[in-house]
């Protein structure tokens, strides 16, 4: 479908080493706070977006995770298991609802316009903008956080290895603003396509050529999928869940001159450019940007 | 929302039995869905009553979220008339689910066998995240449009039914199956017990002597279309989706905000929404949980809002128990067969209201003219979603 998103602003953080810009420092593994991880490393994008100021209260929060907060998650069920009797401690669990996120990020900054969470796997990302844009729509004016984040844990290694041929321990995700009305854009969301085909590789090809895209980032689920008539390269930042959102934020910053095009094996020349992923789940998705008018 | 949003099929399993029949006995009767937990050994909380959905006949290869979803989901398309539907139509139909635990029973059981040292089943690990049972679902009943899938806590189901308004509005299908599910498991019951949010008596919302919540499980489902879309095809319209609200409270993790300021705003932003006034409407269906924190605050923020001249109000968490990704779609389905058939339906639990709470419930289910109602749902973070849902013009 054709859609009409302004992007302001991005931020990624992400496991892998491709240097990208803007890129925030994920809170290491076995990080320990009042703060559950994935609340952390949002609300570290969050700053890196907002820098110290308070947004305004009409605020949307919209973030998609595949497993959500599965430190927290894994804890409370191993102490749930474990503890002989005693009852489980809470603060695990209140962390372990997909939400937690979302709503934590919103609690801090004060937001209170709506606030989403969609947990679609790999497709989490296209499902929370899809949700942004139509809040724009709708005629909110305020700001939009919107993004997708996962982490890597011992129990996602072990569920992955078990499902997967070759599983590759990364992680992150990234943040997008949107501005109030009359600001100037970084990049604009132009499309965005998911679904179940029956034929995934026909149906990629033609959202590919009917949304004009010029070059593509694949998962690499999706490699095959993409025919030799669109130029393509592999995700920058391995494969999670949430890896699509690092996609997207590199061509947010190849759009707004952050980053040169070879850095992500693309066409120095390609303007309107996607992001093509297949969940593990069957599912096809395309977010397609452009440079900001 | 631009155009009215159709509902032309309805699909529910939970404590009361599977299906609209079911269902529509159980209100009559104000029947409580709770009773002892079969479903598994609990130890620690056995004690407390459950909405167990013990009356649907369940695949038992399927983890148990999917299974219920399935029975209403399949409910809901038949109704629809959609069940033996062109295939063609499949790439046209979308699906937007709510839910909270996903895989979450199942993947209970893997943990317990990693943390004795053995090696869990990889299907398991699959079946794990939400999105799975979406994909499942959507397998099943060969949808093949775009698929949304949310988990606001509490108020996933309804949220779900917002968004699937969405992608009708966005051209994005013809027609979604929305709604949401849940099963009862080991995480949620030791998760609300360790947050001493459970009643052992089984809830009783908006009653003096309530002492917390009692969870349950089930599955509702709506069947949504363009009003244009419907008629096109000869359907008729049950009701309508007129508007939805989300807010946040921003306020705390768990607790709502103490002057339900959050969930007001939802509830204004529906109304505004719709196109209503607060006094037009003549049913809520309250979210009514039965612990203090919530009932205290959805009663502020009613009597706000209706200016202290509250309509119609009743909780149905006694009849089902607390089903949390799919009580707000629970929910939807018996506002609209409230709308539908004209009853208020009950609030069983509550022998005397609490004047803090200032809500006086419903308590025997009873005809009346109901052409608007109020459905809210409230979540863990302060997540917030309320839906306006009015009568069919037939009804």
């Amino acid at each position: 479908m054709k859609v009409d998103l302004p992007l302001h602003g991005h931020a990624v953080a992400t496991s892998a080493t491709a240097e990208l810009p803007r890129a925030c420092e994920l809170p290491p593994a076995g990080f320990k706070s009042r703060r559950a991880r994935l609340p952390a490393l949002v609300r570290g994008l969050a700053t890196s977006l907002l820098g110290e100021r308070a947004p305004g209260e009409d605020t949307a929060v919209i973030v998609g995770t595949a497993l959500g907060c599965l430190t927290e998650t894994a804890a409370f069920v191993e102490n749930m298991i474990e503890g002989e009797g005693a009852a489980p401690k809470p603060r695990a669990f209140t962390a372990s609802v997909h939400n937690a996120i979302a709503s934590e990020l919103a609690r801090q900054l004060g937001a209170r316009g709506e606030c989403q969470t969609f947990v679609g796997g790999e497709s989490s990302l296209v499902q929370a903008l899809f949700a942004a844009w139509r809040l724009r729509a709708r005629g909110h004016a305020g700001e939009v956080l919107v993004g997708a984040v996962d982490e890597w844990t011992e129990h996602v290694a072990r569920g992955r290895a078990a499902c997967d041929a070759s599983p590759e321990p990364a992680e992150g995700g990234a943040l997008f603003r949107v501005g109030p009305a009359g600001e100037a854009a970084s990049a604009r969301l132009c499309g965005l396509a998911w679904g179940r085909p029956e034929q995934g590789a026909r149906w990629l090809r033609r959202e590919l050529e009917e949304q004009g895209v010029e070059a593509v980032l694949v998962s690499p689920a999706c490699n095959a999928l993409v025919g030799e008539d669109v130029a393509s390269a592999s995700f920058p930042a391995g494969d999670f869940p949430s890896a699509a959102a690092v996609a997207l934020g590199c061509l947010v910053a190849r759009l707004s001159g952050e980053l040169e095009a070879r850095a992500l094996g693309l066409p120095p020349d390609a303007r309107r450019l996607a992001v093509a992923t297949r969940t593990r789940l069957g599912e096809l998705s395309l977010i397609v940007v452009e440079p900001a008018a | 929302m631009t155009e009215r949003v159709a509902i032309t099929g309805l699909g529910i399993v939970g404590a009361p039995g599977a299906g609209v029949s079911a269902t529509l006995d159980a209100l009559r009767e104000g029947r409580s869905g709770l009773g002892r937990l079969e479903l598994f050994e609990s130890k620690r909380c056995g004690h407390f009553p459950v909405g167990e959905a013990r009356g649907a006949v369940l695949d038992p290869a399927r983890p148990r979220a999917l299974a219920l979803a399935e029975v209403a989901a399949r409910e809901a398309v038949a109704s629809a008339g959609l069940a033996n539907r062109d295939p063609e139509l499949a790439a046209e139909l979308g699906l937007s689910l709510g839910i909270c635990v996903g895989g979450m029973p199942e993947s209970e059981v893997a943990m317990t066998r990693l943390l004795a040292g053995e090696e869990p089943d990889p299907a398991v690990w699959a079946r794990h995240e939400c999105g799975a049972t979406t994909a499942a679902l959507a397998e099943a009943l060969d949808l093949r449009g775009p698929s949304l899938t949310l988990s606001t806590a509490c108020s996933s189901g309804a949220q779900a039914i917002a968004c699937g308004a969405e992608l009708l509005a966005a051209g994005g299908a013809r027609a979604v199956l929305a709604g949401g599910t849940d099963a009862l498991c080991h995480l949620t019951l030791n998760g609300f017990a360790a947050l001493l949010a459970m009643d052992p008596e089984g809830c009783r919302p908006f009653d003096r002597g309530r002492g917390g919540m009692s969870l349950g499980e089930g599955a509702a489902f709506l069947l949504l279309e363009r009003e244009a879309d419907a008629r096109a095809r000869g359907a008729r319209p049950r009701a309508f989706l007129a508007g939805a609200g989300n807010s946040c409270d921003a306020h705390h993790a768990t607790a709502p905000h103490p002057e339900g300021a959050g969930a007001e705003a939802a509830m204004r932003a529906a109304l505004t929404a719709a196109g209503w006034a607060p006094e037009s409407v003549d049913y809520v269906n309250a979210h009514g949980t039965g612990t203090r924190d919530n009932d205290l605050a959805e009663g502020r923020a009613l009597r706000r809002l209706f200016e202290g001249e509250l309509p119609p109000v009743s909780s149905v968490k006694r009849c089902f128990g607390h089903t949390l990704g799919a009580a707000g779609a629970i929910e939807a389905v018996v506002s609209v067969l409230a709308l539908e058939l004209g009853f208020l339906p009950p609030n069983p639990g509550c022998a005397e209201a609490d004047e803090e709470a200032g809500v006086d419930p419903v308590r025997e289910c009873r005809a009346a003219d109901v052409t608007r109602v109020l459905s809210s749902s409230f979540g863990f973070g302060g997540n917030n979603t309320v839906l306006c849902l009015e009568g069919g013009e037939d009804a």
